[in-house]
């Protein structure tokens, strides 16, 4: 591989099942995606989805057993990360990639300072004193916008908001200015002005540093704001990638197309008033130790045909470049556009 | 904390009136004749009954009676026993090695207990586990005296390794054994407790953002793992140091240690009133002194937890 085309992280076919014997859950199914640098991937999907898993594998802190890494790789600036050596692998956390938790209450350590918890990255990566290590974090929670930083660096978790902690949270994954950040549903926790202002504050942060960002979500909404391209994961597979513009015109997987239309929007409401109707995708999410077989969305699928139940439709190309989709009928959805509803049960009006 | 400190120290007042009158009443009020048995076979002479009866009082009521004790008592008089010695001698000649004995147990307890725990719960399930669990589960079932009693005969008695009966000014070496003995019910139950406290923390996300700072594992689980881990730990050594500090009756009994729990046993069993008074009531005032200290210490190593 050359230096022009080395991603600055590739994922590969990456496998990973849960437990043994017949109970085992293929988490999973061979997912494939890069990012580079300075740019937004969004990983859309349902809880279970395999999107948490993917983050855990990448960064290297999946809890093995119960999980298992059964067969891909990931190369962060084209190093095979996957069998590398464990000091190798912390030393890229923090460094070069780090992670923004979904939880910051429960992701921050309860008994010691807000502070503390970012100073030690100073303190035992950048080997600084214990003083300019907590002036360091100070300046950290300035840079995320935490008024009063130099007090509030010595106060502990729970004396901080929902959204100071979230804030907090990314503060310490950007201590050591790494390449590529992760955020594990960022702002689902927090209420939606917060959740707006968390998200303008990543986007500006990865503007400024040209980090390279994975930001998992089920929230479309927050998507469609600062994602350049989503992939969307189902039964722990990506059923479809497009750049963000492309997706949201020209859906090419009825999963996708089902995500939609769950979610309200305003333009429904101001154009058919009280008309507006969600449609849920009928049906839950595969258990992942019975995946179905053939398209593991079909028995959710209003389209689905025989072919659904026999064979898994290929991730491949569908018309405009880049945007891939792993469905047997994908081409038609495309060339159809948004507009076709992705239940039969159209409500009128 | 201050006002919260003040506050706590203000509740032993009622508390502490409440125990000592109690007792004082149980063991004056509910014997008809105090002298009763108190002179061999015989009847007690007059002349001994009025010196008893001029110096317990007990010619007054029996709540002036008390009150007059309670005035001896806050000036630093503890009494007489009936046979003249003063209490206060009493308590000064066995205190100290109740001390030394129940810290003797609590460190076996912290070094032992902890260890085990710490082993067990970041391994995670295999032999250690094993061993750890069924051998607590062994000394939580067994009685304290059977430890104590089989522990004399093998290493006192037929091995010959320690002294069967601890001397009268024992040193921390001769009490090894008899801590072993007192602290390891406790010891067991923390060696328990420390295992479960870290497995349930070893799968926390903050222990997995720990991992994903890039800190070394000795790090993670010095750091962040443990000190959260031992707070109930701490909190448990914590009240179990005020409970040995009443003395310890069997362990002191099976050793022939002359502590403070064998000294309130006997002044029980020959109705010797001023001294079971007098040491009740100074077992209380430490007794609620060390859960204020462990509540306390729990607010310093939980910032969660505040007093205000």
């Amino acid at each position: 591989m050359t230096a022009m085309d080395e991603h600055l992280l590739e994922v590969d076919d990456l496998r990973v099942e849960f437990g043994r014997g017949r109970g085992t859950a293929s988490v999973l199914n061979g997912v494939s995606c890069h990012v580079d640098e300075g740019e937004t991937l969004a990983v859309l999907g349902e809880s279970g989805s395999g999107k948490s898993v993917t983050a855990q594998t990448i960064m290297g802190i999946l809890d093995t057993p119960p999980g298992r890494i059964t067969g891909g790789a990931v190369r962060f600036r084209g190093e095979e990360l996957l069998g590398a050596d464990e000091e190798r692998r912390r030393l890229l956390r923090g460094e070069s990639m780090a992670m923004i938790f979904q939880d910051a209450l429960s992701a921050l350590n309860p008994v010691y300072s807000v502070g503390f918890q970012i100073a030690e990255q100073f303190r035992f990566r950048r080997g600084m004193s214990r003083r300019d290590a907590m002036v360091r974090a100070a300046e950290m929670l300035d840079l995320v916008r935490i008024p009063n930083a130099k007090q509030r660096v010595k106060e502990y978790p729970h004396q901080f908001s929902g959204g100071m902690r979230q804030r907090a949270m990314i503060a310490m994954a950007l201590a050591l200015d790494p390449e590529l950040l992760i955020a594990d549903e960022p702002a689902t926790a927090l209420d939606v002005t917060v959740q707006a202002q968390i998200m303008e504050l990543l986007d500006e942060l990865r503007r400024e540093r040209g980090t390279g960002l994975v930001l998992i979500t089920h929230d479309l909404g927050v998507v469609a704001e600062v994602a350049d391209r989503i992939a969307v994961m189902y039964a722990g597979r990506i059923v479809e990638h497009a750049d963000a513009a492309t997706l949201y015109a020209r859906p090419g997987h009825p999963y996708t197309r089902g995500l939609m239309d769950s979610v309200p929007r305003v333009d429904d409401a101001g154009v058919g008033g009280a008309g507006a109707v969600l449609r849920p995708i009928p049906g839950l999410p595969p258990s992942l130790s019975a995946i179905p077989h053939g398209c593991p969305f079909h028995p959710r699928c209003a389209y689905a045909q025989d072919v659904c139940t026999d064979e898994v439709p290929p991730l491949r190309e569908v018309g405009a470049p880049d945007h891939r989709a792993a469905c047997h009928f994908a081409e038609q959805f495309v060339a159809e556009g948004p507009d076709r509803p992705a239940t039969q049960d159209v409500v009128s009006g | 904390m201050g006002r919260y400190t003040a506050r706590r120290l203000l509740q032993l007042v009622p508390v502490f009136l409440g125990t000592t009158f109690l007792v004082y009443f149980l063991v004056w009020g509910i014997s008809d004749d105090p002298f009763a048995g108190k002179c061999g076979q015989r009847a007690c002479s007059p002349a001994y009954i009025a010196e008893m009866t001029e110096r317990y009082n007990l010619d007054d009521p029996l709540v002036v009676q008390y009150l007059k004790y309670l005035g001896a008592l806050l000036t630093g008089d503890f009494g007489q026993t009936f046979s003249g010695t003063e209490v206060s001698t009493l308590i000064a000649d066995a205190y100290p090695i109740t001390i030394k004995l129940a810290l003797v147990a609590v460190a076996i307890e912290a070094v032992i207990g902890i260890a085990a725990g710490v082993l067990t719960g970041l391994r995670g399930r295999g032999f250690v586990d094993n061993l750890v669990l069924v051998s607590t589960l062994v000394l939580i079932a067994l009685p304290v005296f059977v430890t104590g009693l089989v522990l004399r005969q093998v290493l006192g008695v037929e091995l010959g390794w320690i002294r069967p009966s601890v001397p009268g000014d024992p040193t921390i070496g001769q009490l090894l054994v008899p801590g072993l003995v007192l602290g390891a019910l406790s010891m067991a139950y923390i060696a328990r407790l420390t295992r479960t406290s870290l497995m349930e923390n070893r799968r926390a996300d903050f222990v997995r953002t720990a991992v994903a700072k890039g800190l070394t594992r000795r790090r993670v689980v010095g750091v962040h793992m443990l000190r959260n881990s031992l707070i109930p730990v701490v909190t448990f050594l914590g009240y179990d140091v005020g409970a040995l500090m009443g003395g310890a009756i069997l362990t002191e009994g099976v050793f022939n240690i002359r502590g403070i729990g064998g000294l309130v046993f006997r002044g029980i069993q020959q109705q010797d009133i001023a001294t079971v008074v007098g040491i009740v009531a100074l077992l209380v005032i430490v007794f609620l002194l060390a859960n204020l200290v462990v509540d306390l210490l729990y607010a310093v190593l939980d910032p969660r937890i505040r007093y205000d």
